[in-house]
Protein backbone atom coordinates (compact mmCIF):
# COMPACT_ATOMS: atom_id res chain seq x y z
CA UNK A 1 0.00 0.00 0.00
CA UNK A 2 1.58 3.20 -0.48
CA UNK A 3 2.20 5.31 2.08
CA UNK A 4 0.51 8.75 1.57
CA UNK A 5 1.13 11.63 3.46
CA UNK A 6 -2.57 12.81 4.77
CA UNK A 7 -3.82 16.61 4.41
CA UNK A 8 -4.83 15.93 7.91
CA UNK A 9 -1.34 14.00 9.28
CA UNK A 10 0.47 16.61 7.80
CA UNK A 11 -1.15 19.71 9.56
CA UNK A 12 -1.44 18.12 12.70
CA UNK A 13 2.04 16.88 12.61
CA UNK A 14 3.08 20.79 11.85
CA UNK A 15 1.06 21.77 14.77
CA UNK A 16 2.71 19.38 17.30
CA UNK A 17 6.00 20.54 16.32
CA UNK A 18 7.21 23.45 19.02
CA UNK A 19 9.51 24.94 16.23
CA UNK A 20 6.62 24.10 13.67
CA UNK A 21 6.09 27.11 11.30
CA UNK A 22 2.52 26.39 11.60
CA UNK A 23 2.55 29.06 14.28
CA UNK A 24 2.78 31.79 12.05
CA UNK A 25 0.28 29.80 9.65
CA UNK A 26 -2.06 31.88 7.84
CA UNK A 27 -5.35 30.50 6.72
CA UNK A 28 -5.81 31.00 2.77
CA UNK A 29 -9.48 30.09 2.08
CA UNK A 30 -8.95 31.02 -1.57
CA UNK A 31 -6.36 28.38 -1.86
CA UNK A 32 -7.93 25.91 -0.27
CA UNK A 33 -11.37 26.74 -2.58
CA UNK A 34 -8.76 26.13 -5.72
CA UNK A 35 -7.31 23.12 -3.91
CA UNK A 36 -11.06 21.35 -3.91
CA UNK A 37 -11.79 22.46 -7.17
CA UNK A 38 -8.97 20.61 -8.64
CA UNK A 39 -8.72 17.61 -6.53
CA UNK A 40 -12.06 16.25 -7.62
CA UNK A 41 -9.93 15.72 -10.85
CA UNK A 42 -8.70 12.22 -11.73
CA UNK A 43 -4.83 13.01 -11.12
CA UNK A 44 -4.94 16.83 -11.86
CA UNK A 45 -1.66 18.51 -13.07
CA UNK A 46 -0.05 20.88 -10.96
CA UNK A 47 2.26 23.36 -11.84
CA UNK A 48 4.68 25.00 -8.80
CA UNK A 49 6.07 28.07 -9.95
CA UNK A 50 8.93 29.78 -7.86
CA UNK A 51 11.34 29.08 -4.74
CA UNK A 52 11.18 25.49 -4.71
CA UNK A 53 9.37 24.12 -1.25
CA UNK A 54 9.89 20.21 -0.66
CA UNK A 55 7.41 20.17 1.57
CA UNK A 56 4.73 21.84 -0.39
CA UNK A 57 5.46 20.07 -4.15
CA UNK A 58 5.10 16.53 -1.56
CA UNK A 59 2.04 17.48 0.18
CA UNK A 60 0.45 18.64 -3.33
CA UNK A 61 1.28 15.05 -4.59
CA UNK A 62 0.42 13.28 -1.70
CA UNK A 63 -2.83 14.28 -2.08
CA UNK A 64 -2.98 13.29 -5.62
CA UNK A 65 -1.73 15.56 -8.05
CA UNK A 66 1.38 15.37 -10.25
CA UNK A 67 2.91 18.51 -9.61
CA UNK A 68 5.54 19.77 -12.04
CA UNK A 69 8.08 22.54 -10.35
CA UNK A 70 10.04 25.09 -12.27
CA UNK A 71 11.83 28.21 -10.80
CA UNK A 72 10.79 30.38 -13.89
CA UNK A 73 13.72 32.80 -14.96
CA UNK A 74 12.51 36.44 -14.34
CA UNK A 75 12.56 38.63 -17.47
CA UNK A 76 14.71 42.28 -17.02
CA UNK A 77 12.51 45.41 -17.84
CA UNK A 78 13.05 46.06 -21.17
CA UNK A 79 16.28 48.18 -22.56
CA UNK A 80 15.29 51.24 -23.85
CA UNK A 81 15.07 52.37 -27.47
CA UNK A 82 16.37 55.24 -28.90
CA UNK A 83 14.86 57.22 -31.10
CA UNK A 84 15.26 55.92 -34.69
CA UNK A 85 16.59 52.55 -33.57
CA UNK A 86 14.95 49.30 -33.75
CA UNK A 87 14.17 47.41 -30.48
CA UNK A 88 17.04 46.21 -28.89
CA UNK A 89 16.66 42.35 -28.03
CA UNK A 90 15.40 41.07 -25.17
CA UNK A 91 15.94 37.16 -23.71
CA UNK A 92 11.97 35.67 -24.40
CA UNK A 93 10.37 34.81 -21.37
CA UNK A 94 9.75 30.83 -21.97
CA UNK A 95 8.31 28.17 -18.89
CA UNK A 96 9.85 24.82 -20.56
CA UNK A 97 6.63 22.72 -20.07
CA UNK A 98 4.05 22.04 -23.41
CA UNK A 99 0.42 23.75 -24.14
CA UNK A 100 -2.34 23.19 -22.10
CA UNK A 101 -0.72 20.83 -19.90
CA UNK A 102 -1.98 21.64 -16.10
CA UNK A 103 -4.84 22.07 -14.63
CA UNK A 104 -3.69 24.51 -12.26
CA UNK A 105 -1.02 27.02 -11.62
CA UNK A 106 0.81 28.04 -8.44
CA UNK A 107 2.29 31.53 -9.62
CA UNK A 108 2.44 32.95 -5.63
CA UNK A 109 4.48 35.90 -5.65
CA UNK A 110 6.17 35.59 -9.00
CA UNK A 111 3.84 38.47 -10.79
CA UNK A 112 5.45 41.15 -8.39
CA UNK A 113 9.28 40.56 -9.56
CA UNK A 114 8.28 41.24 -13.40
CA UNK A 115 8.67 44.67 -14.98
CA UNK A 116 5.84 45.90 -16.18
CA UNK A 117 7.10 45.86 -19.83
CA UNK A 118 7.40 42.20 -19.15
CA UNK A 119 4.17 41.43 -17.52
CA UNK A 120 2.36 40.29 -20.81
CA UNK A 121 4.92 38.11 -22.22
CA UNK A 122 5.14 36.32 -18.49
CA UNK A 123 1.07 36.52 -18.51
CA UNK A 124 0.70 35.07 -21.61
CA UNK A 125 2.90 31.67 -20.67
CA UNK A 126 1.43 30.91 -17.77
CA UNK A 127 -2.11 31.23 -20.07
CA UNK A 128 -0.16 29.08 -22.62
CA UNK A 129 0.41 26.55 -20.42
CA UNK A 130 -2.87 25.37 -18.59
CA UNK A 131 -5.72 23.38 -19.99
CA UNK A 132 -8.99 24.98 -21.17
CA UNK A 133 -10.96 25.10 -17.09
CA UNK A 134 -7.40 25.53 -15.33
CA UNK A 135 -7.11 27.87 -13.10
CA UNK A 136 -4.26 30.17 -11.71
CA UNK A 137 -3.91 30.98 -8.10
CA UNK A 138 -1.62 34.00 -7.24
CA UNK A 139 -0.64 36.75 -4.86
CA UNK A 140 0.20 40.12 -5.77
CA UNK A 141 1.21 42.76 -3.21
CA UNK A 142 -0.47 46.14 -2.83
CA UNK A 143 1.69 47.60 -0.41
CA UNK A 144 5.13 45.71 -0.49
CA UNK A 145 7.07 46.91 2.55
CA UNK A 146 10.39 47.15 0.48
CA UNK A 147 11.32 48.33 -3.09
CA UNK A 148 13.38 45.29 -3.21
CA UNK A 149 13.06 41.23 -1.98
CA UNK A 150 13.55 38.13 -2.57
CA UNK A 151 11.29 35.41 -4.33
CA UNK A 152 9.74 33.89 -1.33
CA UNK A 153 8.85 30.37 -0.68
CA UNK A 154 5.34 29.39 -0.06
CA UNK A 155 5.00 26.25 2.62
CA UNK A 156 0.77 24.61 2.47
CA UNK A 157 0.64 22.91 5.97
CA UNK A 158 -2.88 21.95 4.86
CA UNK A 159 -5.57 22.89 1.68
CA UNK A 160 -6.05 26.45 3.28
CA UNK A 161 -3.20 26.84 5.82
CA UNK A 162 0.21 28.02 4.42
CA UNK A 163 3.14 30.05 5.85
CA UNK A 164 5.57 32.73 3.08
CA UNK A 165 9.02 32.47 3.76
CA UNK A 166 11.49 34.43 3.24
CA UNK A 167 14.70 33.13 1.06
CA UNK A 168 18.18 33.87 1.13
CA UNK A 169 17.75 34.17 -2.56
CA UNK A 170 18.91 37.59 -4.49
CA UNK A 171 17.18 40.84 -3.94
CA UNK A 172 15.39 41.76 -7.15
CA UNK A 173 13.17 44.87 -7.72
CA UNK A 174 10.06 44.44 -6.80
CA UNK A 175 7.07 46.23 -8.48
CA UNK A 176 3.17 46.82 -7.61
CA UNK A 177 1.04 46.20 -10.52
CA UNK A 178 -2.81 47.48 -10.35
CA UNK A 179 -5.18 44.99 -11.30
CA UNK A 180 -6.13 46.29 -14.55
CA UNK A 181 -2.74 45.07 -15.78
CA UNK A 182 -2.66 41.82 -14.53
CA UNK A 183 -5.64 40.86 -15.74
CA UNK A 184 -4.71 42.21 -19.28
CA UNK A 185 -1.66 40.36 -18.64
CA UNK A 186 -3.68 36.86 -18.03
CA UNK A 187 -5.86 37.83 -21.41
CA UNK A 188 -7.29 34.54 -22.10
CA UNK A 189 -8.19 34.15 -18.58
CA UNK A 190 -11.32 35.09 -16.53
CA UNK A 191 -10.55 36.65 -13.27
CA UNK A 192 -12.52 34.71 -10.79
CA UNK A 193 -11.56 36.99 -7.64
CA UNK A 194 -9.35 39.42 -6.59
CA UNK A 195 -9.56 39.97 -2.64
CA UNK A 196 -7.21 42.34 -0.51
CA UNK A 197 -6.44 40.72 2.81
CA UNK A 198 -5.44 42.53 5.96
CA UNK A 199 -1.75 42.04 5.00
CA UNK A 200 -2.23 44.07 2.15
CA UNK A 201 -2.07 40.99 -0.13
CA UNK A 202 -4.11 40.42 -3.09
CA UNK A 203 -5.32 37.20 -3.65
CA UNK A 204 -6.40 36.53 -7.53
CA UNK A 205 -8.03 33.13 -8.75
CA UNK A 206 -8.55 33.33 -12.57
CA UNK A 207 -9.55 30.52 -14.45
CA UNK A 208 -8.99 29.53 -18.66
CA UNK A 209 -12.40 29.89 -20.43
CA UNK A 210 -13.04 28.04 -23.05
CA UNK A 211 -13.20 28.42 -26.44
CA UNK A 212 -16.83 29.60 -28.31
CA UNK B 1 28.92 -8.75 7.81
CA UNK B 2 26.44 -10.11 5.65
CA UNK B 3 25.77 -9.62 2.13
CA UNK B 4 22.37 -7.61 2.19
CA UNK B 5 24.52 -4.50 4.37
CA UNK B 6 27.33 -4.68 2.08
CA UNK B 7 27.35 -1.34 0.41
CA UNK B 8 29.55 -1.08 -2.71
CA UNK B 9 31.61 2.42 -4.04
CA UNK B 10 31.67 3.43 -7.05
CA UNK B 11 34.71 6.13 -6.60
CA UNK B 12 35.11 9.86 -7.46
CA UNK B 13 37.67 9.18 -10.49
CA UNK B 14 35.28 6.38 -12.00
CA UNK B 15 33.14 6.58 -14.95
CA UNK B 16 30.62 4.50 -16.36
CA UNK B 17 28.73 4.64 -19.37
CA UNK B 18 25.97 1.76 -19.85
CA UNK B 19 23.31 0.01 -17.63
CA UNK B 20 24.70 -0.71 -14.08
CA UNK B 21 22.36 -3.46 -12.23
CA UNK B 22 23.10 -5.25 -9.04
CA UNK B 23 21.79 -6.69 -5.62
CA UNK B 24 23.72 -4.39 -3.75
CA UNK B 25 23.16 -0.96 -1.71
CA UNK B 26 25.08 1.44 -4.03
CA UNK B 27 27.18 4.69 -3.22
CA UNK B 28 28.12 6.44 -6.76
CA UNK B 29 30.58 9.36 -6.21
CA UNK B 30 31.76 9.38 -10.10
CA UNK B 31 29.70 9.63 -13.15
CA UNK B 32 27.13 7.38 -14.80
CA UNK B 33 25.80 7.58 -17.91
CA UNK B 34 23.01 5.12 -18.88
CA UNK B 35 20.56 3.26 -17.04
CA UNK B 36 21.14 2.33 -12.98
CA UNK B 37 18.76 -0.80 -11.48
CA UNK B 38 18.96 -1.81 -8.34
CA UNK B 39 15.68 -3.59 -7.74
CA UNK B 40 15.22 -3.88 -3.69
CA UNK B 41 18.17 -2.33 -2.97
CA UNK B 42 19.10 1.51 -1.87
CA UNK B 43 21.45 4.16 -3.93
CA UNK B 44 22.90 6.79 -2.69
CA UNK B 45 24.01 9.63 -5.45
CA UNK B 46 26.71 11.00 -3.26
CA UNK B 47 27.83 14.58 -3.28
CA UNK B 48 30.30 14.22 -6.03
CA UNK B 49 28.27 12.06 -8.17
CA UNK B 50 27.04 13.04 -11.11
CA UNK B 51 24.11 10.54 -13.20
CA UNK B 52 22.81 11.03 -16.39
CA UNK B 53 20.35 8.09 -16.29
CA UNK B 54 17.61 6.67 -15.85
CA UNK B 55 17.05 4.91 -12.67
CA UNK B 56 15.32 2.46 -10.59
CA UNK B 57 15.93 1.26 -6.99
CA UNK B 58 14.14 0.92 -3.58
CA UNK B 59 15.25 3.95 -2.43
CA UNK B 60 17.32 6.75 -3.95
CA UNK B 61 19.29 9.19 -2.00
CA UNK B 62 20.42 12.26 -4.21
CA UNK B 63 23.20 14.72 -2.21
CA UNK B 64 24.90 14.96 -5.79
CA UNK B 65 23.41 15.70 -9.05
CA UNK B 66 21.21 13.81 -11.38
CA UNK B 67 19.59 13.78 -15.08
CA UNK B 68 16.97 11.41 -15.66
CA UNK B 69 13.97 9.78 -14.23
CA UNK B 70 13.81 8.01 -10.65
CA UNK B 71 11.22 5.67 -10.05
CA UNK B 72 11.86 4.16 -6.69
CA UNK B 73 9.81 1.22 -5.14
CA UNK B 74 10.14 2.90 -1.71
CA UNK B 75 11.34 5.91 -1.39
CA UNK B 76 13.49 9.11 -3.07
CA UNK B 77 14.98 11.70 -0.78
CA UNK B 78 16.37 14.84 -2.50
CA UNK B 79 19.05 16.70 -0.06
CA UNK B 80 19.23 20.47 0.21
CA UNK B 81 22.09 20.05 -1.76
CA UNK B 82 21.26 17.88 -3.98
CA UNK B 83 20.15 18.84 -7.78
CA UNK B 84 17.70 16.79 -9.94
CA UNK B 85 16.17 17.47 -13.42
CA UNK B 86 13.91 15.07 -14.47
CA UNK B 87 10.65 13.24 -13.17
CA UNK B 88 10.32 11.36 -9.98
CA UNK B 89 8.10 8.29 -9.28
CA UNK B 90 7.96 6.73 -5.68
CA UNK B 91 5.55 6.17 -2.96
CA UNK B 92 7.24 8.99 -0.63
CA UNK B 93 9.38 11.64 -1.44
CA UNK B 94 11.18 13.79 0.68
CA UNK B 95 12.31 17.28 -1.33
CA UNK B 96 15.10 19.51 1.04
CA UNK B 97 14.39 23.12 0.80
CA UNK B 98 17.63 24.57 -0.77
CA UNK B 99 17.71 21.16 -3.93
CA UNK B 100 17.93 21.91 -7.31
CA UNK B 101 14.78 20.30 -8.90
CA UNK B 102 12.68 20.38 -12.25
CA UNK B 103 10.60 17.94 -13.45
CA UNK B 104 7.50 16.40 -11.92
CA UNK B 105 6.83 14.24 -9.03
CA UNK B 106 4.02 11.79 -8.94
CA UNK B 107 2.72 9.65 -5.40
CA UNK B 108 0.86 6.86 -7.10
CA UNK B 109 2.71 3.48 -7.09
CA UNK B 110 1.59 2.89 -10.60
CA UNK B 111 1.90 5.14 -13.16
CA UNK B 112 -1.31 6.56 -14.55
CA UNK B 113 -2.68 5.22 -11.46
CA UNK B 114 -6.49 6.71 -10.26
CA UNK B 115 -5.79 8.93 -7.10
CA UNK B 116 -8.20 8.58 -3.89
CA UNK B 117 -7.83 12.37 -2.45
CA UNK B 118 -7.73 11.98 0.93
CA UNK B 119 -9.93 13.81 3.75
CA UNK B 120 -10.23 17.66 3.73
CA UNK B 121 -7.81 18.42 6.69
CA UNK B 122 -9.38 17.99 10.14
CA UNK B 123 -7.00 21.01 11.42
CA UNK B 124 -8.69 24.62 12.14
CA UNK B 125 -6.62 27.29 10.64
CA UNK B 126 -4.66 28.52 13.87
CA UNK B 127 -3.18 32.29 14.72
CA UNK B 128 -2.58 35.15 12.91
CA UNK B 129 -3.79 35.04 9.56
CA UNK B 130 -5.41 37.93 8.03
CA UNK B 131 -9.70 37.74 7.74
CA UNK B 132 -10.55 38.07 4.06
CA UNK B 133 -10.96 41.97 3.22
CA UNK B 134 -13.41 43.65 1.04
CA UNK B 135 -13.36 42.92 -3.07
CA UNK B 136 -11.29 45.13 -5.19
Amino acid sequence: MALRPRAAETAQAAAAAPSSPAAAGQPCGGLGRVLARTFRLVKPEFLVLGPLCGESVVYLAGRGARVHVEEMELPDPLPPRRPGEPTPPALPVRLDQPDQRFDLVLAWELLDFVPPDRLFEVGAEIVRTLKVGGQLFLFAHQKPPADTAALPRYRILADDLIVREETGGPARRRYVHPNRDIERALSGLAVQGIQLQRNQMREILASKAGVG
Amino acid sequence: MSMDSKIVNIGQSIHIKGELTGNEDLTIEGKVEGKVFLKDHNLTIGANGKITAEIQAKTVMIVGEVAGNITADDKVEVAATGTVRGDIQAPRVVLADGAKFKGAIDMDRKPGSASVPSPKPVMEPVGIGAPKGPNL
